[in-house]
């Protein structure tokens, strides 16, 4: 245990219902803990609960009473930090304006993200990007495009697993 | 479980009252409006159930904590959607700080109006999730029973705590099936079994080391909680066999008073900011420390880094969010205090040829105990405060009273005049600190035990913020003894004002005041007055002779101080006693 700040991720299964959502993110709110990024989506194969990925900065004595405030939630069924031992993605959706070819020159030797095209007509202008990969690299690869416009993003806060 | 052959359709009032009466809910407290018209038309057909009439929600979920603290039942309100279930919020809150098994249905808007800002809309599950349980919006009638089912569960299992459930009124005129009590299937619902350790082992080793720590101990203190209260009569006793096998001495919260034997020679008094010196000292002096249902409040730790420095310390909870949330721990069991007092009395019966030797630490605490902390100024002119509680206490301790309070002064001095022997008698508004709370928690209280005294000590600020229940109190002909401790003043912001504030009065002093003899008379009801100290026991009597509700208005001296006091922000082993007022030293302006 110790004093220090860092991020930490928790992973909560909770049965989908009315205002489930909402109890976890007052729970954050009402004990002033910060959430920094936030997914949540229903797992197929078990129609009735959803994983809640949230990441949050605090120390170590903090994440351990936000698991257990979290686990006193009736619909939380389990609610986990992930150890240092886990795989965590971001998915981010970039329109960009500026051709495909001028991108891909960009992005060629780029191996840190996985990154794609999606552009469903030809466009010399506008250029539909995908990103999947660690938040600091996507970070990285965003900044690249600091200098272009950016005509929208969107971003799915991490998702993550224990190895 | 009931057979499908005997499912009935009935309409969603009818549920929530098959469903009341199948929980044993005998008595309800609440207060009609339109979006609840339904039921109370189904209650109105019914004679199982008992509805009591408060003046307003807010009393009403009072109440339903008095009659649940007093009787160990879960208490039950009803309340209209919109202002009567935003009025009952204060109730939920109080009752969810001090763990108090409720279950409050409200009325809503029908589900077509839900979103479109309605008359008596009011998002009350949005309103009340962080200060409830556990709530649920009920959107189709077939739901209804299984749901009313679940939340009586969730409000008494584990740590105790008020459960919402709000039933748009086209959900209570739906007809449904209601199949009656079925099992219980919530498997995310996690909770520790009131009683029994069977869905969680209690961990033994745990238990071993805490028994270890208590045989090596050479300065041990029990500081016990509210949470004994809730774990039954059962742990209360067993809390007493072991307290007396060990010989340690025990110190109590404000919530825990009473689980433990007030006129016992190891009882050391409430611990605390208004504590007495020497819970206080030996709590700051002690090698262990073993707290059993309580959660190291900031009323009972002052200043966390000076607190209790020299022990090691056992936390025994039902709620693992309270173990290492403020004080870290050496040995946290996870358990029912029934559960894990009964595996630390039988350990210590295994080794209790090795019980220590604590006789010099008694001896420091006799040292202690000889300052008399609880002494004061007594007056020949002005009935002292402390004299009132006092007077009030040898007169009704025999009769084992129960006792609510508001909030402040005299909510204090009630609980160090007053003698708890037994668990259940004490009500009073201890995390929340909501005024208002006396009266209707009175109200519950004598609802729940209509052959017993109960005592309302109130003070003259806090009872008007609920006076109006003196309606209720007449309409059932409850024979509760209200005690108005009156010295004009919010009393606790006058001495915050006093000690911290360099006497400045700011809005503390409460002008026209109603003449509370008259005003008990408006209510058909007693209304007795004394401001003469030799005539304080006699009118006392004459109060508790009386067979009805009586209104006492106690002029008392209104620059009377609570003390001993740890000043906010301050270690146990700076308290003040009333001598030392003038050593007050404010350390930390935010501390509260």
């Amino acid at each position: 245990m110790t004093d220090t700040i860092k991020n930490h991720i928790v992973n909560i299964i909770i049965d989908n219902e009315f205002g489930a959502l909402a109890r976890v993110i007052e729970l954050f709110s009402a004990r002033g803990y910060n959430i920094e990024t936030l997914s949540v989506a229903p797992v197929s194969g078990k129609q009735n609960v959803s994983v809640i990925t949230i990441t949050t900065n605090c120390n170590d004595k903090t994440i351990a009473l936000i698991c257990k405030l979290l686990q006193r939630i009736v619909p939380v069924h389990t609610a986990k930090q992930l150890n240092s031992q886990h795989i965590s993605q971001e998915l981010v959706l970039l329109k960009i304006a500026e051709s495909p070819l001028f991108i891909e020159d960009i992005l060629q030797h780029n191996t840190a993200c996985r990154w794609r095209i999606i552009n469903p007509q030809i466009s010399q202008t506008q250029t539909n990007l995908e990103l999947i990969g660690d938040s600091h690299n996507i970070n990285q690869i965003i900044e690249t495009f600091a200098s272009h416009k950016i005509i929208s993003i969107a971003r799915s806060g991490l998702v993550a697993i224990d190895l | 479980m009931t057979q499908l052959s005997q499912q009935q359709t009935q309409t969603g009032a009818q549920i929530i009252v098959s469903a009341l009466i199948n929980e044993g809910v005998e008595t309800i407290f609440g207060y009609p409006g339109g979006a609840i018209l339904p039921f109370y038309d189904a209650l109105f057909v019914q004679d199982k159930l008992r509805h009591i009439l408060v003046r307003h929600e807010q009393a009403a979920a009072h109440a339903a904590e008095g009659y649940a603290r007093s009787s160990g039942k879960v208490g039950v309100i009803t309340v209209t959607s919109g202002p009567g279930a935003t009025n009952a919020i204060t109730g939920l809150t109080d009752a969810f700080m001090d763990s108090i098994p409720l279950v409050c249905i409200s009325g809503q808007v029908p589900t077509s109006i839900i979103g479109t800002d309605g008359f008596q809309e009011a998002d009350i599950t949005g309103l009340t999730r962080s200060c409830t349980k556990h709530n649920y919006l009920v959107k189709n009638v077939n739901d209804l029973g299984y749901i009313i089912h679940e939340a009586f569960h969730i409000a008494k299992t584990g740590r105790p705590g008020p459960v919402l459930i709000d039933i748009p009124k086209d959900v209570q005129n739906n007809h449904g099936f209601y199949l009656g009590k079925t099992p219980i299937n919530r498997p995310s619902y996690q909770y520790l079994a009131n009683n029994s350790s069977a869905n969680k082992p209690l961990d033994h080793s745990k238990i071993a080391e805490a028994v270890k720590l208590m045989l090596e101990a050479k300065k041990p203190i029990f500081y016990t909680g509210g949470g004994l209260i809730n774990a039954g009569d059962e742990a209360c006793k067993l809390l007493f066999e072991l307290v007396l096998a060990t010989g340690f001495p025990i110190t109590s919260t404000l919530m825990g008073l009473g689980a433990f034997p007030a006129n016992n020679s190891q009882f050391l008094g409430m611990l605390g900011m208004h504590g007495t010196y020497e819970a206080n000292m030996a709590m700051h002096q002690c090698d262990l420390l073993i707290n059993l249902g309580a959660r190291f409040d900031d009323r009972v730790t002052g200043k966390v880094s000076a607190f209790s420095p020299n022990s090691k310390k056992i936390h025994l909870d039902i709620d693992d969010c309270s173990i290492n949330k403020i004080i870290n721990v050496d040995v946290p069991i996870v358990a029912d205090a029934k559960v894990g007092l009964q595996a630390m009395l039988n350990q210590w019966q295994k080794h209790k040829a090795e019980k220590p030797n604590i006789n010099a630490w008694w001896q420091q605490i006799n040292k202690w105990q000889s300052i008399k902390s609880l002494s004061y100024q007594n007056s020949e002119t002005t009935i002292k405060p402390e004299y009132a509680l006092e007077c009030l206490n040898k007169l009704t301790v025999n009769q084992e009273p129960f006792v609510s309070t508001d909030v402040g002064q005299h909510q204090m001095w009630t609980a160090q005049y007053i003698s708890f022997n037994q668990p259940k008698k004490w009500l009073t508004s201890g995390g929340l600190g909501t005024m208002g709370y006396g009266l209707p928690a009175a109200v519950g209280a004598q609802i729940a035990n209509p052959n017993s005294l109960v005592l309302c000590v109130s003070g003259d600020a806090s009872f008007l913020m609920n006076m109006q229940e003196l309606s209720t109190v007449k309409q059932y002909n409850l024979p509760v003894k209200i005690i108005i401790i009156n010295n004009q003043y919010m009393g606790m912001v006058r001495q915050w004002q006093e000690l911290v504030y360099g006497s400045r009065e700011s809005q503390s002093y409460t002008h026209s005041l109603p003449n509370f003899v008259k005003l008990a008379e408006s209510f058909d009801i007693l209304g007795l007055e004394c401001s003469n100290p030799a005539k304080l026991n006699e009118m006392f009597t004459t109060m508790l002779n009386h067979q009805g509700p009586v209104l006492f208005n106690c002029l008392v001296e209104a620059s009377e101080n609570v003390f001993p006091m740890i000043p906010a922000g301050s270690a146990h082993n700076e308290i003040l006693l009333g001598s030392q007022a003038k050593q007050y030293i404010t350390k930390d302006f935010n501390a509260v």
